[in-house]
């Protein structure tokens, strides 16, 4: 018998392929992309278009997967950042990361959460918040100066409630919004391009345990808090991705709780981009485990039936 | 009657991983069954599982409908094969077929007349025996028409002699676009209820229940129907539904034991042995009635014709047509230079010669696949492919197992247990030819000789061989000659 | 992918385009007003102290380049919406190193202090407590604007070199330089400078004509015998002498390729004559080369070249200057008997630490000629004759008074800029 592999069932195959997937994912982001530009101005593109195109340039452009996490990680800065710092990200995230790795679909953790977390520890004094959504829109002094002199940092403290729902807060350039970037998660449960029981778990995790350490808050303030921390761009663009959270059923589950919880009690000690991404990392170096003993045990459930 | 629980093959708390195409097809509500009438036939001596048929005609011999041209050699593993057109007899010669088997098949060039066999007459009393039936299944050639291949009558002594509980009809067709089943049941929901009751009445049992898919409500009125108007011609018999998600794969032996009974069968059980019930095609039920009531050997089926783009056809046409002229008498002249699939679009395999490939006893469907460039990605651990694997196999890690060269560990991984349903590879994000690569290792690594002018070991399975039972175990009428050897009973579609 | 399926994304890739600019939109609409308020609340947190007003507005303008101490300006309005006045923030810096960093409260006419607060954020903070700063204040706010220090109160320890700014190494006395040719109208030009204490105090820019029937340029000009584009040559003259006597350094008159200046108004004449001999006698200045020593190194030309001196040529005016062209004798001032000492560099400016003013060395956009530094003439470059009030300021302390009067200084001038504008 000869077979010629190409040329053996099956012979349909699902639309769901790894483009669909990640271009449902750049589609995705176009709210928060639109939200940033439309109040950071031209630095803001610039970011993303550049960090978009340098991560593309380090994997091509097979499967999408390399303009998505340049453009996550892009919207992760703040947007006074330095073209210098963000180019320095890029390339650990997909060089390091991906590359020595096994390359795309093979990272253990999310390249853009990755680089994130080593340009805060290298370069801390440009990831500094120091803007305004609105202001210097035609600016793009702080591109070029890196760490020069040192900003002052700004926060959500005296913001009102509506211009937290409305993103016009102080913060990282894609993470305003949580209102749009739940728009974003409407079209990927649309399009059915990842499984969305991680995010969800995980907001709800944080939204309860949250509520329950705080015990004079109110829900308002927790809600607040969920939309402040960044937890909801983490949410619904990180843990989606395929390769690094499982994506069936109870795995999922676990996943979400296990990194709301944690998110929950971190952040009663830290603030800032490390709270929401701390336990992604954490999780992502997890995540093997968590698919294969859930699996173990999904498999023991069914076997008692016999 | 109807079941109110829905089986699924996975279940699991939130969603159900297994792929539905009860949405795929677009011509649901196309049941039209077309007739064709081929110009000439190629009937190929081995269509079943065993060895082939011998032919009892010689070229430029006369033949007519329903005349038998292959019958088994004396104790030997076979069925026997008849004509299903009336014309000369043109050639005599070696066939090779997709599915890898190489045998002689008898050429039959049509009269146009269609003259019948004199045999050939419909039965005025149906009142028969159990062994009068049996010997009816065993002389019309009539086999596993839902893709295995069985001989019937190997299977109701199988089930005789294991002490079976119920008779399970299968009127689940899980594949997209192909819709045979669902035509034969709606069409002829009559004789498939007689043909079950028969079934079950040589098996020994009163309990028949159908597995139909939760959206055929079609097919479940159709038998509700069925059964009320033929209640008067039998009694004692209880009939049942159980309702099956509308998944694919669904409806394979093993995946049927832990839907309905919730038992996982180890490698060498069968569904007789281990669940006490019998499994019979929905097509094979209908053939045992035609032939009882009409007479008529297994000599046609209906298999659907059908691509992608959703043009199908549901056809009747006589075993040995080339899929040629088949293609030819419904879409016009065969003029598509895409790929022709003999089989569903997931399970079924290429054909290049579509002239002289034949539709068997066990094709369903003939499918015309667009050429379709797959690119290959790399992998990205999504797990969809666990997900969907009905064996409960790691498709992706076995794949990669393969293809760094260890073999035995991916043994150990349960490659030989990949029953290629080809749900993995479709379902994969990245293009990767999973099934391809499982199956093509699994079928180098299992003993499975089909292509044979002779048999090879014979292995014990369970209490009965298959030899036995074929021959009829404790109550056999016929002399047993010879002790020849017998193929393994493993189930299951195999390459 | 196939196509439809890629046709299906584009338009759902528009579609979310739109949704989000929506949202953004209703955003934007529904959080103005709560923004607006915050703003507010943050603004009469700040500037309430310094000028009351029931709302704030922040103000852009072109002007404010020019202003690098001035980080920005408000409006403040009533209820009714009138405007009140302007809060100034302002951060003056001091010698480049420290700096002060207040917002200021100014009446809309430009005239009045209405407040100062010191705002604690600088880097290097000035070395003035703030109740230093509350006493100043205290005397100016509710006082006419522009501040300066009342001069006839006793000031101890005011050094004159500490209080003006002056180039280095002059000697005090009267210099002279003269053209060594006549210009097409015959006139040749000459300045004379006065220099006192180091400081050049007195400055005259004319010239004289080889016709000696004919007045001096600035007779001339007066008289109307001599016209020139723009203002009147004497009055160019006057003004351009004046703004000599502010600077000091005729660098800081700001001359371009083209030899004329664009920072001292109503002069629109050709400089480089004059900032050359300027130059020529601050050099003369350094080498104690006085206007006689400069007569007599004349008289070494004539007597070479023609055996006689001056007064024997008969070629001194009536006014003392000797009168004559070299137009023919290119070579003439070979045998001029210069100064001993001949300086290759220019003189340094020394500026006082303490009346230093921050915008600092773009010669190319105006820039304050007079800085924070009071001299007789002036106080932050604002003329003395148009200060308007005179305060004691901090006992013994001027230096420290007159930090904390600087901003106030320059929100006027702003604000005179600004207003000038507006009307």
């Amino acid at each position: 018998m000869s077979y010629d592999l190409k040329k053996m069932a099956p012979f349909i195959h699902t639309d769901r392929s790894t483009k669909y997937m990640y271009f449902c994912m750049l589609i995705a982001l176009i709210p928060p992309v639109t939200f940033s530009v439309f109040y950071y101005g031209i630095r803001a593109l610039v970011l993303i278009g550049f960090c978009s195109f340098l991560a593309s340039l380090c994997q091509g452009f097979k499967d999408y997967s390399a303009p998505v996490h340049g453009i996550v990680f892009a919207l992760m800065l703040p947007a006074d950042a330095s073209i210098f710092a963000a180019g320095i990200g890029v390339l650990a995230s997909e060089l390091m990361l991906k590359k020595m790795f096994g390359g795309p679909g093979s990272n253990i953790v999310y390249p853009a959460a990755f680089g994130r977390v080593l340009v805060e520890l290298l370069f801390p004094q440009d990831m500094v918040i120091a803007s305004e959504p609105g202001q210097n829109w035609l600016s793009i002094s702080t591109l070029f100066t890196i760490g020069g002199e040192l900003k002052e940092p700004l926060n959500h403290v005296q913001y009102s409630t509506s211009e937290i729902i409305a993103g016009r807060f102080p913060t990282f350039m894609g993470m305003g919004c949580s209102i749009l970037i739940v728009v974003g998660m409407l079209f990927i449960w649309h399009s059915h391009a990842t499984k969305l029981a991680a995010p969800v778990a995980y907001l709800i995790s944080v939204f309860l345990i949250k509520l329950l350490i705080n015990f004079d808050g109110t829900v308002l303030d927790s809600l607040l808090f969920v939309m402040t921390s960044g937890v909801v761009f983490v949410a619904v663009y990180i843990l989606t991705d395929p390769t690094n959270t499982a994506q069936f059923g109870y795995a999922s589950l676990v996943e979400g709780v296990v990194a709301g919880v944690s998110t929950a009690l971190l952040s009663i000690r830290v603030s800032g981009i490390m709270l929401a991404l701390i336990p992604i990392l954490l999780l992502g170096l997890m995540d093997g485990s968590i698919r294969f003993y859930v699996g173990l045990l999904e498999k023991k459930r069914l076997e008692e039936t016999v | 009657m109807l079941g109110d629980r829905r089986y699924s093959f996975n279940k699991r708390l939130i969603t159900d991983n297994a792929l539905d195409f009860s949405k795929r097809s677009s011509f649901v509500r196309e049941v039209m069954l077309e007739k064709v009438y081929p110009t000439r036939l190629i009937v190929p001596m081995l269509q079943h599982y065993g060895v082939p048929a011998v032919p009892t005609v010689d070229v430029g011999e006369y033949v007519t409908i329903g005349q038998c041209i292959g019958a088994p050699e004396p104790g030997s593993f076979s069925v026997p094969i008849h004509s299903g057109i009336s014309g000369t007899v043109t050639d005599i010669r070696d066939v090779s077929l997709p599915n890898g088997v190489k045998c002689r098949a008898v050429c039959i060039e049509s009269d146009r007349k269609r003259t019948y066999h004199p045999s050939i007459n419909p039965r005025s009393n149906v009142q028969i025996s159990a062994s009068e039936f049996m010997g009816i299944v065993k002389n019309a050639g009539i086999v596993g028409m839902g893709g295995e291949g069985i001989p019937t009558i190997a299977k109701i002594n199988r089930a005789r002699a294991e002490g079976v509980n119920e008779v399970l009809v299968n009127c689940l067709q899980s594949e997209p676009y192909s819709y045979s089943d669902f035509l034969r049941i709606t069409d002829s929901a009559d004789y498939i209820v007689m043909g079950a009751v028969a079934l079950a009445g040589a098996v020994g049992v009163r309990r028949i229940r159908f597995l139909v898919s939760s959206t055929n409500g079609q097919e479940i009125t159709a038998l509700q129907a069925a059964m009320q108007r033929t209640a008067g011609e039998y009694s004692g018999y209880s009939f049942d539904f159980a309702s099956f998600k509308s998944r694919f794969p669904q409806g394979y032996y093993r995946m049927v034991a832990k839907a309905l009974y919730g038992k996982i069968l180890g490698e060498n059980d069968t569904l007789e042995s281990t669940c006490h019930a019998v499994l019979f095609n929905c097509s094979t039920v209908f053939a045992c009635w035609n032939a009882v009531a009409d007479g008529l050997p297994l000599m046609s089926r209906v298999l659907t014709v059908t691509g992608e783009d959703g043009m199908g056809h549901n056809v009747l046409a006589p075993i040995g047509t080339p899929v040629s002229e088949l293609l030819d008498s419904v879409n016009g002249k065969l003029e598509t230079n895409n790929t022709i699939v003999w089989g569903s679009c997931l399970t079924g395999l290429v054909m290049n010669d579509p002239d002289n490939t034949p539709i068997i006893k066990t094709t369903s469907a003939v499918t015309i696949v667009r050429d379709a460039d797959v690119h290959e990605y790399p992998c990205i651990h999504c797990g969809s492919c666990i997900e969907n694997c009905p064996m409960e196999l790691e498709p992706g890690i076995v794949t990669t197992l393969i293809r760094q060269g260890r073999y035995d560990e991916a043994d150990q991984e349960g490659a030989r247990k990949c029953i290629s349903c080809g749900a993995c590879a479709y379902v994969c994000p990245s293009g990767l030819p999973l099934t391809s690569t499982i199956a093509s290792f699994a079928a180098t690594k299992r003993n499975s000789v089909v292509s044979a002018y002779s048999t090879t070991e014979k292995i014990d399975i369970g209490s009965v061989t298959l030899m036995e039972a074929y021959d009829g175990y404790a109550s056999a009428q016929e002399v047993k000659e010879d002790d020849t050897m017998v193929l393994p009973f493993e189930g299951g579609k195999f390459i | 992918m196939r196509r439809e399926k890629i046709i299906m994304l584009t338009i759902q890739a528009a579609a979310m385009l739109v949704i989000s600019l929506v949202i953004i939109l209703l955003g934007v609409a529904l959080s103005t007003g709560d923004k607006n308020d915050r703003v507010q609340d943050e603004y009469q947190e700040q500037f309430f102290d310094v000028l009351p007003a029931s709302s704030y507005t922040q103000i852009d303008t072109d002007i404010l380049d020019r202003y690098n101490e001035i980080t920005a300006v408000y409006e403040g309005f009533d209820e009714d919406g009138t405007p009140v006045g302007f809060v100034i923030d302002i951060e003056t810096s001091v010698n480049h190193e420290s700096s002060l960093h207040v917002l200021t409260g100014i009446t809309y006419d430009g005239a009045q202090l209405t407040g100062i607060k010191h705002i604690a954020n600088e880097k290097n903070p000035v070395q003035i407590s703030d109740e230093e700063i509350e006493l100043v204040a205290e005397q100016i706010v509710g006082q006419q604007i522009p501040v300066s220090i009342n001069l006839d109160k006793e000031i101890v320890d005011v050094k004159p070199e500490t209080v003006a700014r002056r180039l280095s190494g002059l000697n005090d006395g009267t210099y002279f330089a003269q053209n060594h040719n006549a210009d097409k109208s015959g006139y040749i030009d000459f300045v004379e400078i006065d220099v006192k204490d180091g400081i050049i105090t007195r400055v005259q820019w004319d010239a004289f004509n080889v016709d000696r029937t004919t007045q001096n340029r600035h007779d001339a000009a007066l008289s109307g015998a001599y016209s020139v584009s723009g203002e009147n040559w004497a009055t160019q003259s006057y003004n351009l002498c004046h703004a000599l006597i502010d600077c000091q350094d005729p660098l800081l008159l700001a001359m371009k390729s083209d030899g004329t200046t664009d920072i001292i108004p109503g002069v629109t004449v050709n400089i480089r004559t004059f900032v050359d001999l300027v130059n020529e006698c601050i050099d003369y200045s350094r080498a104690g080369f006085t206007k006689e020593d400069y007569y007599t190194g004349m008289d070494a030309i004539f007597v070479a070249i023609f055996s006689g001196t001056a007064e024997e040529l008969g070629i001194i005016s009536k006014d003392g200057y000797i009168v004559y062209s070299f137009s023919d004798y290119p070579n003439a001032f070979d045998y001029f008997e210069g100064p001993d000492q001949v300086f290759e560099d220019r003189p340094v400016l020394e500026e006082d630490p303490v009346n230093q003013d921050s915008g600092i060395n773009s010669f190319e956009d105006g820039v304050n000629l007079g800085g924070s530094s009071m001299s007789s003439n002036s106080i932050d470059g604002i003329p003395m004759t148009e200060v308007r009030t005179f305060i004691g300021g901090l006992d013994g302390e001027v230096d420290k008074t007159l930090v904390v009067l600087s901003p106030v200084n320059v929100s006027y001038k702003f604000l005179k800029e600004y207003l000038n504008w507006l009307a």
